[in-house]
């Protein structure tokens, strides 16, 4: 059944910076929708090493976990050792460090997608700039945007875009056209269906 | 015990290449051993080269440096009888003429052939029998811009007073009358005979005499010029762990692996090119550089300061010299002490000549190839090998 907004799943997401508080914040209730299919998720701002050893508890409340690192070593740490579903890196706002092939390609590797979100852009001009150059950085870097998923990270309903102009604005950053429609649809089933299997699956030797 | 890793040259524009079987790297096989770079940097960590400088500085290589002139002086000199005779029909030299290829006029005359690259009325005007080059013609307008005039002096067909000599020299005096800048060497093994002061006894062989134009302009010795630079931000050498330049299969990780390494190959260059900046390293690779990253996010990864010493020499090196060179510094530090040893890195740049019309094996180059025939090489510290970067494409055959 095709949904009215285009979107079959939508995430609702809970942003958590700083210290991380000894009672984890609940997720939201969510209403059961016939079409849609609601799932929760966090993203959780790095700015010191501290807080790590509570992502295990912070997924396990959430559907996607999704880390936001604000310096270098931090995403080279998100990158290569710490559990998550995503990196998503704040976009609307100048990036004090350069992406590397290197660090990227690391967590393409062990699964991880990057996402990029567009929703700051729709209002403020220099948001929108700042988006164009930090994408365009990000789909060199990941040699032809694999791994890269897109997303709004909608306030309102206004900042929200149907799929087919999402796409369209991701090959205006520089995506082909099959990796944009894969960066809106295939991938991000793909990071749903992982976050899944991570908390419910087991991997056993038998 | 093998040096490690022959590392196989790609198609991509810099890229390391070919350790020969012998053992010496060289990215020039035997053709290219005839050619001549302006310039050679061999930088190494300071602590290094005052550890061995005494021993470098007479090197067999350093001891006998090879000499050039620069002559100033109008193409026909090279047909008068005493230049003829002893250079073009009997020696070996190599002549460059200064000037912009494919913009000004260029003559080179290496291995007998003399070659001359010239606009389109000066071609007319000189009546020589030539083709249009292949590179810096255009369609159109620009069709018939540059002639490449190629002939060979060496052949029965150019004797003094011979019909194509004096076609040739008539050109010159009509044509080619501007004194021009020349680079001269003189390849010949008998080449210390011909410049030895009259007082020596004479030899079995008379030594011919040298040309009047050679007196005039005295022979130049290439001398290494000495500096170091202290403070310097320095890289480890090393690649990153697990990666690798080839191989390891057709996965994901594989490729991501051989990626990495080509990265930091290319990142090895570019601090390389940083550091030999023409007057002294970059500002960036300083150790106490802090610039706003609004302006550059350049880094040098796992670095550690150090100082580094250059020495440079220039003027017209031949390639074979270039190699032997190499091959005393490599003797020199594997005669390091075991400690020693393990640090030691050495790297050479050798500079090549934008402006040659024809590159050393005789194929054409055109201007926009800007590098000539230059290559670096690195010798990676702890038992490394040898990495070289040559640079393949451009605007030659």
């Amino acid at each position: 059944t095709k949904s009215p907004v285009g979107y079959t799943t939508v995430a609702f997401t809970t942003i958590i910076s700083g210290k991380l508080p000894s009672q984890l914040p609940p997720p939201p209730v969510l209403p059961t929708h016939n079409s849609l299919k609601l799932l929760t998720r966090c993203t959780l701002v790095l700015t010191d090493h501290s807080q790590n050893h509570r992502l295990t508890a912070l997924s396990d409340l959430y559907s996607i976990l999704a880390l936001r690192p604000t310096s270098e070593k931090l995403l080279l740490q998100a990158c290569s050792s710490l559990e998550c579903d995503l990196i998503s890196l704040d976009f609307s706002t100048r990036l004090p460090f350069p992406l590397k092939h290197k660090t990227v390609g690391a967590a393409l590797l062990r699964g991880i997608s990057i996402e990029i979100c567009y929703s700051a852009s729709i209002t403020d001009v220099t948001a929108r700039r700042n988006l164009i150059q930090n994408a365009a950085e990000l789909i060199r870097v990941t040699r032809g945007g694999r791994g890269v998923i897109l997303s709004s990270e909608a306030r309102q309903v206004l900042a929200l875009r149907a799929p087919e102009d999402v796409i369209n604005l991701a090959v205006l950053w520089g995506l082909s056209s099959e990796k944009a429609r894969d960066a809106v649809s295939g991938r991000c089933r793909v990071v749903v269906r992982q976050a899944e299997m991570r908390r419910k699956a087991y991997k056993g030797v038998v | 015990m093998l040096r490690d890793a022959r590392k196989t040259s790609g198609k991509e524009e810099a890229t390391p290449q070919h350790l020969q079987p012998s053992g010496t790297p060289s990215p020039i096989d035997n053709d290219w051993l005839f050619n001549y770079n302006p310039q050679v940097d061999l930088i190494l960590p300071t602590g290094i080269h005052d550890i061995i400088s005494q021993s470098l500085l007479s090197c067999p290589s350093l001891v006998a440096p090879p000499s050039y002139h620069r002559l100033v002086m109008p193409l026909s000199t090279i047909l008068e009888p005493s230049f003829f005779n002893t250079f073009i029909k009997s020696g070996n030299i190599l002549l460059l003429s200064h000037g912009r290829l494919d913009v000004e006029n260029s003559f080179c005359l290496s291995d007998g052939v003399l070659r001359m690259s010239l606009d389109t009325e000066t071609y007319e005007r000189a009546g020589l029998q030539g083709k249009p080059s292949k590179f810096g013609n255009g369609p159109g307008l620009m069709k018939r811009r540059r002639f490449l005039v190629e002939l060979n002096l060496r052949s029965t067909s150019y004797l003094t007073g011979s019909k194509s000599f004096n076609r040739l020299k008539r050109a010159c005096d009509t044509v080619f009358q501007k004194p021009q800048v020349f680079l001269f060497a003189d390849l010949s093994p008998s080449n210390c005979a011909a410049l030895d002061p009259p007082a020596t006894p004479p030899s079995a062989v008379a030594a011919p005499a040298t040309p009047e134009i050679l007196n005039q302009f005295p022979a130049r010795t290439i001398t290494p010029q000495i500096d170091s630079f202290s403070d310097v931000l320095v890289p480890s050498f090393k690649a990153p762990p697990n990666s690798r330049p080839h191989g390891g299969g057709k996965s994901e990780e594989a490729n991501y692996h051989r990626e990495v390494w080509r990265d930091w190959a290319m990142e090895i260059y570019e601090y390389l090119s940083l550091l030999l900046l023409p007057s002294r390293p970059a500002d960036r690779i300083k150790a106490a550089d802090s610039v706003d990253t609004y302006l550059s996010t350049y880094a040098v990864d796992d670095a550690h300061t150090d100082s580094i010493t250059r020495i440079r020499l220039s003027g017209l090196v031949p390639a074979r010299w270039v190699n032997e060179f190499w091959g005393n510094l490599e003797g020199l530090l594997e005669g390091l002490p075991e400690d020693k040893a393990k640090m030691a890195w050495a790297g050479m740049v050798v500079h090549g000549f934008d402006d040659v019309p024809v590159g050393p094996t005789g194929k054409e180059r055109g201007s926009l190839e800007r590098c000539g025939s230059a290559y670096t090489m690195l010798k990676l510290p702890e038992e490394g090998a040898v990495m070289v970067w040559d640079l393949a494409g451009g605007q030659s055959e």
